[in-house]
């Protein structure tokens, strides 16, 4: 059986800050979304998945790899436009006359209903929800290949299925898992833990009728469960804690004591706090969606909700090194520094200035920003920095004090204002609160003056995906040789002044 | 090393002889492909060869990228090592420009393939 799996890494609707996950990597109890929906395809024959991805591929390929973990043959085809992927479907080498399986991994139709059906037949699986006359398609079908690349052409989902729901017969079925908005997904994991999605089975022992423990689960005598309970793996359940009913709790979670979680989702990884309740809600760290209210929030009491995921050593470590050679650099250039300042006082040279930068690492809540400030002798040139001397001498001197009092960092992701950040997009202000701002970047290494959008953001990319001691040293190294005319930058200005792809213009903030 | 360059159809497929493609390597890089790119409008780089990619070689890809469109033509990418392709997946690279997982759907994304998978009437 050849199976076309649609995972395209849509956002979460109503997921407030964890929102950016895409929503087919949901943790769903024991395993991500995506994986129950394969795990589902193997055991219903599928020798042959190929996935469309959009955003996030990365996380999928490495999550499900090349299928030989399940026996099958895995492949993956990128869509440039997640909101209109099928154009990548004309590559993938299955014949014009073949039936395939359509999926789209945001859903998961219970098994047996999809396995059993004619598969020379074209059929598409809707459902109707409960007192709702709507009909719904679940994403799911089984139709012909040329038909298929004929109706998706230059589609979105919606687009397609109306092309397509003339087509095919409409075969009725429960209602599906969810995983793309907040409410559904929580919806769907209360109907795995009540059995009411066929074909879907836990890892995790029962170790009573409705009480599913994973491994390593530390649960306190005097703490009350309340079937049905999802317990994962490494879980700590505090004493006096009510779990239940229709509770479920990620790996390495922590609910402290006396706290009663009831029909809520916590995802992995998050702490819950002495005496809290939780209901009606799923929880992702310090991120609290209320099912009732329809609303996210950012809960900033650590000891309300938070997260487990703790500093490490070795950065801390490292970036305690490019202090210490910060101090050094400041200690050395002391007297450059007065000269410079002597020399602005009398007219000679540009004044120095203090300017506000955003103090990284950063909530994605703006309200909890703090700013930093750095000094900076004020250039001429309006085109901005340049590795050399020039940019040693105004740039990185002044602003090590700043890097010895520890607000910024020697080496990290480019420095920027509050409202500068809040014009980044989603995904890249997401992955910029997560990073250190640096007076050194790479982004100035190697595209210097006038990088564009695009340069800048697989700069900040790259560097966020390798930073470490070893990385900066290098990046460090670099920049002296810059600094002293020995080393050479690429170029960031081209002959051909070409607009930036549209996906990468400046967008506006959000 | 020089790049190989077949023409397949149409297809010229540019084979960079680099291991690596960093700040050591890019500028010749951007040289030699540049050149291609603005004399040909289906364009397929093959870096099967290449196992490193740092920000210069995104760079320079991305330079090729903008040659190409100001030439009007189009460029795209094939058979990348995992490594490679999780760092351009990374920066977002695919969304700039096609990555494909070998020749055959690179000539198949151009429609230069014998195969077409027509719609019935």
């Amino acid at each position: 059986m050849k199976v076309i799996v649609v995972a395209t890494g849509s956002e979460i609707l109503g997921g407030g800050e964890r929102g950016l996950e895409p929503a087919e990597l949901r943790w769903t109890l024991d395993r991500p979304f995506i994986q129950h929906v394969v795990e589902a395809l193997v055991d219903g024959g599928a020798e042959e998945i190929h996935f469309v991805l959009a955003r996030r591929p990365e996380l999928f390929e490495e999550l499900l790899g090349d299928g030989r973990r399940w026996g099958s043959r895995f492949s993956y085809h990128l869509a440039k436009d997640g909101t209109r992927p099928y154009g990548i479907l004309r590559t993938i080498p299955i014949g014009g006359l073949e039936t395939v399986l359509l999926v789209h991994g945001d859903q998961l139709v219970a098994s047996p209903l999809w396995r059993d059906g004619d598969a020379a037949a074209s059929q598409a699986f809707v459902w109707k929800p409960e007192g709702d006359g709507r009909t719904l398609w679940t994403g799911w079908a089984w139709v012909r290949m040329d038909r298929l690349l004929a109706a998706s052409h230059g589609e979105d989902r919606t687009g397609l299925w109306g092309r397509l729901g003339h087509e095919l017969v409409m075969l009725a079925v429960p209602e599906p898992l969810q995983t793309r908005e907040s409410r559904d997904f929580h919806r769907s994991v209360r109907r795995i833990l009540d059995g009411e999605h066929e074909g879907l089975l836990l890892f995790g022992h029962q170790a009573r009728v409705g009480v599913w423990l994973e491994r390593n689960v530390s649960l306190d005598s005097t703490a009350e469960i309340v079937p049905p309970v999802y317990l994962g793996e490494n879980s700590h359940i505090g004493a006096g804690a009510r779990i239940g009913p229709g509770a479920a709790i990620g790996a390495d979670s922590y609910v402290d004591q006396q706290a009663t979680i009831a029909d809520a989702v916590i995802l992995p990884g998050t702490y819950v706090g002495q005496g809290v309740e939780v209901e009606r809600s799923i929880v992702d760290r310090e991120s609290l969606v209320n099912l009732d209210l329809g609303a996210a929030v950012s809960v900033p009491d650590e000891m309300l909700l938070g997260s487990l995921e703790g500093p490490t050593i070795a950065p801390a470590l490292s970036r305690l090194f490019f202090r210490g050679v910060a101090f050094v650099m400041l200690v050395v250039t002391t007297p450059i520094l007065a000269v410079l300042r002597a020399g602005a006082r009398f007219g000679y040279g540009s004044g120095a200035r203090s300017r506000a930068v955003l103090g990284l690492p950063a909530p994605l809540d703006p309200h909890r920003w703090e700013t930093a400030w750095v000094s900076e002798f004020a250039q001429d040139d309006a085109t901005g920095e340049t590795p050399g001397f020039g940019h040693f001498l105004h740039s990185v001197v002044p602003g090590l004090p700043a890097v010895v009092r520890g607000h910024v960092d020697l080496i990290g992701l480019p420095m920027r204002r509050p409202d500068e950040v809040l014009l980044l997009d989603r995904e890249w202000r997401a992955m910029y609160l997560g990073g250190r701002a640096g007076l050194i970047s790479e982004r100035l290494v190697e595209f210097g003056d006038g990088a564009r959008l695009d340069e800048a953001f697989a700069a900040e990319a790259i560097y966020m995906s390798r930073r470490g001691f070893l990385h900066d040293l290098r990046l460090l190294g670099r920049y002296a040789g810059q600094v002293a005319g020995l080393a050479t930058r690429a170029r960031a200005v081209d002959p051909v002044t070409v607009a930036a792809p549209e996906s990468l213009r400046q967008p506006v903030g959000n | 090393m020089n790049p190989l360059i077949e023409d397949v159809s149409g297809v010229i497929f540019v084979t960079p002889g680099l291991e690596e493609l960093d700040v050591v390597s890019s500028a010749t890089f951007r040289d030699q492909t540049g050149g291609i790119v603005d004399s040909h409008r289906k364009v397929v780089l093959d870096l099967s060869q290449v196992s490193f990619i740092d920000s210069s070689g995104i760079g320079a890809l991305l330079s090729c990228v903008r040659r190409a469109e100001a030439a009007g033509g189009e460029i795209k990418l094939c058979s990348l090592n995992p490594s490679v392709r999780a760092t351009l997946q990374l920066v977002r690279l695919h969304r700039v420009l096609q990555i494909l997982n070998n020749r055959h759907e690179a000539m198949t994304a151009f429609g230069a393939t014998r195969e077409s998978l027509a719609p019935v009437g």
